[in-house]
Order: C-alpha cells, then sequence, then structure tokens
C-alpha cells in the first residue's frame, strides 16, 4: 500500500514540470510590469513579511518614552529605506541594515540559505526597476552590480555550507531555485536592455549576471548529481527522466519560438502552418528532432544540433544505468536551450562585451609578462577565464 | 515595506508557473492557459492598485484565475470541458509542455482527470501544485474539513484507479 502511494506520489510529482519557459515568463512579466506602470494606483496594499524591527518594538513597549522614541526613529528610517534603490541615500540602509538584522534573525542554515538567495534576487529586482525606469548609469550600475556580486557570493557561500553539513538535498533545492531566479531576473534584464537607452550599462549587468548564473550552474549540476547518487533507482530514474523531460520540451519551444519568428517575418503560410502544428500537436521525439532542424536558421543550427547531441548521449547513459552522468548531459542541455532564449536580443551586445574584455586582458597580460612574469600569469588566466565564458554562453 | 511593484512582480516569480501549471490542467491548452494567466495578474494589480487590501495574494491569484477559467467557458457555452472529455476529446492537449508525451506525466494526468470534479481539483492543488488545506479552503470557498475529506477520498480513489491500471 505505501509502495502504490509512493508510486502516485511520484506519478503525481511529474506534472509539476508544467512550466512557463523562460521566455515565455519574461515576456509575460514585461507585459505585466508595462501594465503596471500603467495603472500604478494610489493607495497599495500588499501583505508581505513583517519587519524584523515589529519584534524589537514588542520588546521595547514597556521601557522608557526615550528608548521608545528611539526606536521609533530607526525604525521609520528602516521602514523608509525598504524599497530604496543603489543609488538612493537610504539605500545603504536597506543593505547594510535591514537586511542584515533579517540574516540575524533567521537562524537555521535552511533559512539563511532561503534568505540569502531571496537578497540575491532582489540585488537583481532592483536592477530591472533602474534600467526600465532610465535610472541606471554607470555610477548606479557599478554599485548594482557591486551588490549583486556579494550577494551572489554570500548566497553561494550559504549552499556550501548546507552541502559541507551533509544536507545534499536542501543545498541541491536551493542551488537549483538560486539558478532559476537567476534565470528569470537575466530573462527580464535582457528584455529591458533591448528597448533601454542605457543599453550598454544593461548589457554590463546581463553580462556579469550571466557568468555568476554559469557558476550557479555549475554548482546545481554537481549537486543534482551527488542527488542522483543518492537516491535509491526508482527515485533516481524519475529525477533523470524529469530533467529529461524538461531538456526536450526546451528544445521545442526554441523550435517553435524560431519557427514562429521565421513565419511572421516571411508571411510564409506554410512556415505559419508548420509553426501552428507545432504549437498543437503531441512531440514525440523524431519530431522533435525535425522540428529543431526544419525551424532553425543557421546560426541556431549548432545550438539545436549541440542540445540534440547532449540529449542522446543522456539517453545512452540511462539505457546503461549510468543516471549521475545521464543527469549531467540533461541539465547541460536545459541550460544551453536557456541561454540560447535568453539571450538572443542582446547576444551581439555580450559578444562585443566579451570580445573587448578579452582584448583589454590579454592587452594587460602583454604588459604584465613584460613587466612581472607572475603577475602576467595570473592576468592570462583571467583572460581564459572570460573566453572560458563567451565559449559557456555559446557566442 | 517593499515596493509595491516589485513585491507584485517576486510574487509573478513565485506563483506564474504553478498558476499556469493549474490552468493548463483545467484548460487544456497551453497558449488559452498563458493568456488567462497574463490576465489574472493584470485584474489582481488593478484590483490592489484600486486601493483594495488584500491578506493573501496567492489564494486571491487562484480565486481570480478560477473566476477567469470558468468566465471563458461561459463564454463558450456550447463547449464545456467535462463534456469534451466525455465524448473523449483532447486534441488541444499540448504535450510539448509535459514533455515528449512524458508517459508517467500522461498517465498521471489521466488518472487525476478520471476523478470526480470536486476530488479532481482538491487533489491537483494538494499534491501537484503543493498548497495547503487552508490555502485550498480560501480558493474554492469550502471549509477546510471539506477539503480534507475532498483530498482523502480523491486520493483513496486515485489509488484505486492506478491499482486497476497496474493489475
Amino acid at each position: 500500500m505505501i509502495e502504490d502511494m509512493r508510486d502516485i506520489e511520484r506519478e503525481l510529482s511529474a506534472l509539476r514540470e508544467v512550466n512557463l519557459t523562460p521566455d515565455e515568463k519574461r515576456r509575460m512579466r514585461n507585459v505585466l510590469r508595462a501594465y503596471m506602470n500603467a495603472h500604478p494606483g494610489a493607495k497599495i496594499q500588499i501583505q508581505s513579511v513583517p519587519s524584523p524591527l515589529s519584534y524589537w518594538f514588542v520588546m521595547v513597549s514597556r521601557t522608557s518614552a526615550m528608548a521608545c522614541a528611539v526606536i521609533f526613529v530607526v525604525g521609520s528610517v528602516s521602514y523608509a529605506a525598504r524599497g530604496s534603490l543603489p543609488g538612493q541615500a537610504l539605500y545603504p540602509v536597506k543593505v547594510g541594515f535591514n537586511e542584515k538584522v533579517q540574516s540575524m534573525l533567521t537562524l537555521s542554515p535552511e533559512a539563511s540559505a532561503t534568505l540569502a538567495v531571496d537578497q540575491a534576487a532582489q540585488r537583481l529586482a532592483e536592477i530591472e526597476t533602474l534600467a526600465s525606469t532610465g535610472k541606471l548609469d554607470s555610477v548606479t550600475q557599478a554599485q548594482a552590480e557591486k551588490r549583486f556580486e556579494e550577494s551572489f557570493a554570500e548566497a553561494s557561500k550559504r549552499v556550501d555550507t548546507l552541502k559541507a553539513s551533509g544536507n545534499i538535498l536542501m543545498a541541491a533545492a536551493v542551488s537549483e531555485d538560486l539558478e532559476s531566479k537567476l534565470d528569470t531576473h537575466l530573462g527580464a534584464i535582457a528584455g529591458i536592455a533591448e528597448t533601454s537607452q542605457s543599453r550598454e550599462a544593461v548589457a554590463n549587468i546581463a553580462y556579469s549576471v550571466k557568468s555568476k548564473l554559469d557558476d550557479a550552474a555549475v554548482r546545481s549540476i554537481e549537486l543534482g548529481k551527488t542527488k542522483v547518487k543518492l537516491a535509491d533507482r526508482g527515485s533516481a530514474e524519475s529525477i533523470v527522466r524529469t530533467a529529461q523531460d524538461s531538456a526536450i520540451t526546451l528544445l521545442i519551444e526554441n523550435a517553435r519560438d524560431s519557427q514562429s519568428a521565421q513565419a511572421e517575418n516571411t508571411s510564409d503560410k506554410g512556415v505559419a502552418t508548420m509553426a501552428m502544428t507545432a504549437r498543437t500537436m503531441a512531440a514525440p521525439e523524431p519530431s522533435a528532432k525535425l522540428m529543431a532542424k526544419g525551424a532553425s536558421n543557421s546560426s541556431k543550427e549548432g545550438v539545436s544540433d549541440a542540445v540534440q547531441k547532449l540529449i542522446d548521449q543522456g539517453k545512452e547513459k540511462y539505457a546503461k544505468g549510468e543516471y549521475a552522468d545521464a543527469y549531467e548531459n540533461f541539465k547541460k542541455a536545459q541550460r544551453l536551450a536557456k541561454d540560447d532564449t535568453l539571450l538572443r536580443g542582446i547576444a551581439g551586445d555580450l559578444k562585443s562585451l566579451a570580445d573587448k574584455k578579452k582584448r583589454t586582458d590579454e592587452a594587460t597580460t602583454t604588459k604584465g609578462v613584460k613587466e612581472d612574469d607572475h603577475e602576467g600569469d595570473d592576468d592570462s588566466h583571467k583572460g581564459s577565464d572570460r573566453g572560458g565564458l563567451l565559449r559557456r554562453i555559446g557566442l | 515595506m517593499e515596493d509595491p511593484q516589485e513585491a507584485f512582480l517576486k510574487c509573478y516569480d513565485e506563483q506564474a508557473d504553478a498558476l499556469f501549471r493549474f490552468c493548463t490542467f483545467k484548460v487544456n491548452d497551453r497558449e488559452l492557459a498563458k493568456d488567462l494567466v497574463q490576465d489574472t495578474f493584470m485584474k489582481t494589480w488593478e484590483y490592489i492598485a484600486a486601493g483594495n487590501k488584500v491578506e493573501n495574494v496567492k489564494a486571491f491569484l487562484y480565486k481570480t484565475l478560477n473566476h477567469a477559467i470558468i468566465d471563458y467557458y461561459r463564454r463558450k457555452k456550447s463547449v464545456s470541458l467535462e463534456s469534451l472529455q466525455e465524448e473523449g476529446f483532447d486534441a488541444s492537449v499540448d504535450e510539448s509542455s509535459s514533455i515528449e508525451a512524458s508517459i508517467d506525466g500522461r498517465r498521471a494526468r489521466e488518472l487525476v482527470q478520471k476523478l470526480p470534479p470536486p476530488y479532481r481539483d482538491a487533489v491537483y492543488m494538494r499534491f501537484v501544485n503543493e498548497l495547503s488545506l487552508k490555502e485550498i479552503a480560501e480558493i474554492t470557498g469550502e471549509a477546510e474539513n471539506t477539503i480534507a475529506v475532498h483530498v482523502h477520498r480523491g486520493l483513496k480513489k486515485l489509488k484505486e484507479l492506478y491499482q486497476d491500471q497496474t493489475v
């Protein structure tokens, strides 16, 4: 009976994999943001997490009026700082006080890791607001980028702590959450970059976020592999099949987007019909392959083929019972397919940035070699990292 | 207090997939589900922006989505989901969303669809969208005890259906 229930729960969990693609989610988010900007409203009340300072108020309620007054002033400043953005006077209060207090009041490693991920996502939400309201300039960009990198480092550290304590399942879950949040926000930032007047500043941020997203993805895959290794056979198969399904869905979605774009551009009735068919048809693997190939233009063909190849290799490993390695293949295929969608609009900007940074790094390396061989080694390594990033983002 | 727009966008980031999943399950059409979910977020924002207080945004979103789905079927009076399924019509099922005709996903979906309506939604919301009994009660307007019974009976029925299929 218990086995039956486990089987049912496993089957039901497969339904949880029906999700919006990152591209769909980003587009809908952009529409919602535009709608909200057009309907700002006057008196808005959304229930949110109560300020940690509310606990302080309770604690000091019976102490002297002077103490209460001091707390009231601090609380008011803290309260006012909650919606502040990089570059604004109260922003240091928000990040250096409010969030620190919140972190101090969060005791368990699991809750601390989740909070750190939320704070990293909050940094990206701030960047989105700055970019979409035209407030992102070189100064705010530098501040926002620095804050994001700090919060990302903190979140990564928390994940590593969970891993070191042996809580692999939680570490994997938090790591995936971090990757997913970075994915969503990067999509939104890339979307804003396409129309932003400060496109260069936004693209710079996107470049930085992408590099962290790559790190997060590597960590997620490693933790996921460990999770698969620790799971019993049935659960391992279920996890790997879910990863495989998601990879194939992304491949199909990318092909479909490409087909729709082609249909719109060429007004070709045949292609439009194909795109419509793709939207409604069940898509077994051969169709997916065909659609991916048929829909690809020359630059996308390489990406679709690479994704397909990773999926095929994953299937072979799965058939041999090499579940952890199969999982790695499917997750890499997912990452590649997601990147293809995420960065479509600003891929050119990122490539230029990567080229520019690579040239700067190479120049520094050459100079460093002449001046000091050891320093030159460090710069050369940095240069190769940038090259690695370039390859990893599929450009 | 968090900037309301940011708070709402955060809410979108957290809930959009679950709402989309629930809507796809109800309407069997990915594109339509996207439209209904988008409308749901816009209507909810409009309501909040008008100065109305929302105690539980998540429950409110599900309620708004439920109304949007019912409205959609009312507009299409001649077609009801149940009647279509009774006739065996399932052409608009977007299998690509549940992945390469995923055997597990499809079978689970078919099993849950076979449950009587009150059990079906309760089981789906509880085990797929992982909502609490309290949240489901708030969304459906039923008592929490009633939902607990629906979930329990739905699960029992699901087990019977599963056993019938595996025998």
